[in-house]
């Protein structure tokens, strides 16, 4: 045990160099940096309050679009000169976009015609944030077209109100999940759990394949500086370092994975920004009505499953590193590996594997690395059991490459295999 | 004298091609003993399976008594393996792989303490065992290594090409450095292709072609027995080259 702990010491310190460490801070900091910066936009755009009105109409009517604007607490700043300098002014005011009331909208308005408000939209970038403006000028917009409509209504007598003129049916949504249901939109429940469940397979990708990496380069390392053969003539079982390297390549990852999760959670209050809150008091009893909330249980099986995958892409990795003629060669050894990671990833992320072929289906699940993925996604579904049989198959599947991995490296093969042509 | 080392019809394949044809020597207590030979003759690979890295298959191996089949762990703790072209750990410094090593070897603290402090003594780095290892030029590598090789006190040190690559100041502290293990109680294996070298350090040597030993002896009865006035020309005699 003493010993165990004298080569796991060992590996650690020979994983965790500069050149890992620092990719790892950056990116943690590229996340918040991103997360900042797109919280700061959002929460700019939607306190723009200042909207910028041209009126050439000058009537009662346009007065009273100015008004109902001035109601919901949007500060109006009224123009009547020529277009281009208030265009010429809005840029260097910075100003996304403004409104122009031409002459005769009164006219219009005033016989139940249909009137034209012209909008102005000033772009430098083509950004996400940029079509978060677009929900403003619609608001604005809504806000005229809903007094108009109101005044519209008065005049031609109507008991109903426009908004109910518009939508003579009445919208009930139910979600329903296995044998649960909730009164709530499908997009607020989609939103919610994307929200927890994206960032989950981009950071077990990342976790997987750093980690393939790190064990196979160790390997690759050792092997080229002999200090393996010095290993072997030592008096310490094969095994040991076997499970030394796989241990600490483990732990190292798992590290990582902390790191990325803090970074990618910046990033992900960045995005989301006010919006949580505006629409969480309503749906969390719905949430919670369909069994979507995130327990210890959760957790822990998605931790294990996580934890599975890495395992068992470690020991496959390993495996490969000793086939690797030189370290620079680790790039090519290892391809395969990642294609096999990358496959149920995108398959998993993009498309309804339910909806597929049932040879499609057990493909993907025959790959280790499918269900670490799919574990995230029946976490929300509380499909226990499919995890757990998952996490079993994955064992399996671990302690068969490790046996293999022991096996070749208990034997002289760990000097002759190689990938590819012999040199 | 009791006898250190002990190989017999010791024959090694790597798949289809035979790399050892055959081979047999002995060698003494406190004493210095090489093979020496062209690249490919199959030096490296009698070392390595000696030092329990590569499988022994065909023939018998016994160190100090213990048959290697069947006491490789025992044996493991009493021998040491300088392999060749050998680095340290890239990310450790030179104290702190001395003392990794050390670990491997002893059985309690006090143990590794003193089988560090013995290492750290040899190596005659000093001051740069503080420095990590990626830092080391050639020389200092190998010094490192061979501090690491001898600190455990072996009764048998294995060495393949120790002063290969090595300028000329460099193989020379090694060389003595080599030179004083054999005071020390600790025999010598060691291999390399420089035959000039050979006879200043050894008092045994096989010659070795083609993973065939062509003759064993001291450098003064080989050199007499072909009558020639160095190693070299004993080989090109022996080879038939
Ligand atoms: N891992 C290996 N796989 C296949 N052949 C090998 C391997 N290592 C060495 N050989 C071959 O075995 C022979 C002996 O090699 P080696 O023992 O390294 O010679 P030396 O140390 O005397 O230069 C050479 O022909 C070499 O090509
Ligand atoms: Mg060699």
């Amino acid at each position: 045990m003493h010993k165990f702990l004298i080569l796991l010491k060992k590996e650690i310190k020979e994983l965790i160099t500069p050149q890992l460490v620092i990719p790892l801070i950056i990116m943690v900091f590229i996340f918040a940096g991103i997360g900042g910066l797109l919280s700061k936009e959002t929460a700019e755009t939607a306190n723009q309050q200042k909207i910028w009105l041209v009126d050439y109409d000058n009537t009662a009517i346009s007065q009273k679009v100015i008004e109902s604007l001035e109601n919901k607490n949007l500060e109006v700043q009224v123009f009547d000169n020529e277009i281009e300098k208030i265009i010429d002014q809005a840029q260097t005011n910075n100003i996304k976009f403004f409104l122009a009331i031409p002459q005769g909208f009164a006219k219009k308005i005033n016989s139940l015609e249909r009137a034209d408000i012209i909008i102005y939209n000033l772009i430098n970038n083509f950004s996400f944030v940029s079509s978060l403006k677009t929900a403003q000028v619609q608001s604005v917009l809504a806000i005229i077209n809903q007094d108009l409509a109101i005044d519209w209504a008065g005049k031609i007598d109507l008991s109903i109100t426009p908004q109910e003129l518009n939508n003579p049916v009445i919208q009930q949504e139910y979600v329903v999940i296995n044998d649960r249901q909730a009164k709530v939109p499908l997009t607020a429940v989609l939103g919610f759990v994307q929200q927890q469940t994206t960032f989950i397979p981009i950071i077990l990708f990342l976790v997987i394949v750093l980690a393939s990496q790190m064990v196979a380069m160790a390997v690759a390392t050792e092997k080229e500086n002999k200090t393996f053969e010095t290993l072997l003539s030592s008096p310490i079982s094969r095994k040991l370092i076997v499970f030394a390297k796989l241990l600490a390549a483990g732990i190292v990852a798992l590290l990582f994975a902390g790191f990325y999760m803090i970074g990618f959670n910046y990033y992900l209050q960045g995005i989301s920004g006010g919006q949580i809150t505006q629409s969480g008091a309503g749906i969390q009893e719905a949430l919670i009505a369909l069994g979507i909330e995130f327990g210890i249980t959760s957790y822990i099986l998605l931790g294990l499953s996580l934890f599975m995958g890495i395992l068992v892409a470690l020991a496959i990795a390993m495996i490969l590193g000793i086939m690797a003629d030189s370290v620079k060669s680790i790039q090519a050894v290892t391809t395969p590996l990642m294609v096999i990671i990358l496959i149920p990833y995108f398959l998993i992320m993009f498309l309804d594997i339910q909806a597929m072929s049932p040879i499609i289906k057990y493909l993907i699940y025959i790959i280790p690395f499918s269900h670490p993925f799919l574990a995230a996604q029946k976490i929300v579904t509380h499909e226990y059991s499919f995890i757990i049989y998952g996490i079993i198959y994955q064992l399996i599947i671990f302690l068969v490459f490790v046996i293999v991995a022991a096996k070749i490296f208990s034997s002289d093969k760990v000097f002759t295999l190689r990938l590819g042509r012999k040199k | 004298m009791e006898k250190i080392l002990e190989v017999k019809n010791l024959d090694k394949y790597y798949g289809k091609f035979q790399a050892v044809k055959n081979v047999s020597f002995n060698i003494d207590e406190n004493e210095i003993f090489a093979l020496v030979g062209p690249n490919g003759a199959g030096k490296s690979t009698i070392l390595k399976t000696i030092a329990t890295v590569l499988s022994l298959e065909h023939g018998d191996i016994f160190v100090a008594g213990e048959n290697l089949k069947k006491q490789a762990k025992k044996i493991r703790k009493i021998m040491s393996y300088l392999p060749e072209e050998a680095g340290a750990y890239k990310n450790l410094t030179g104290n702190e792989y001395l003392n990794f090593m050390a670990g491997l070897y002893a059985d309690n603290k006090q143990e590794q303490r003193a089988i560090f402090e013995f290492g750290q003594d040899l190596s005659g780095l000093k001051n740069k065992l503080k420095n990590k290892a990626k830092t080391y030029s050639k020389g200092m590598t190998r010094k490192l290594l061979l501090a690491r090789t001898i600190m455990t006190k072996p009764r048998l040190a294995i060495l393949d090409e120790p002063t290969s690559g090595l300028d000329v100041i460099n193989s020379l502290e090694i060389r003595k450095v080599i030179k004083n293990l054999a005071a020390q109680g600790m025999a010598v294996l060691l291999s390399s292709h420089n035959m000039l070298e050979i006879e200043f350090l050894s008092e045994k040597l096989s010659i070795i072609d083609q993973g065939e030993i062509k003759i064993t002896g001291s450098p003064q009865e080989l050199k007499n027995k072909y009558n020639s006035n160095n190693l070299e020309e004993v080989f090109i005699n022996v080879s038939g080259k």
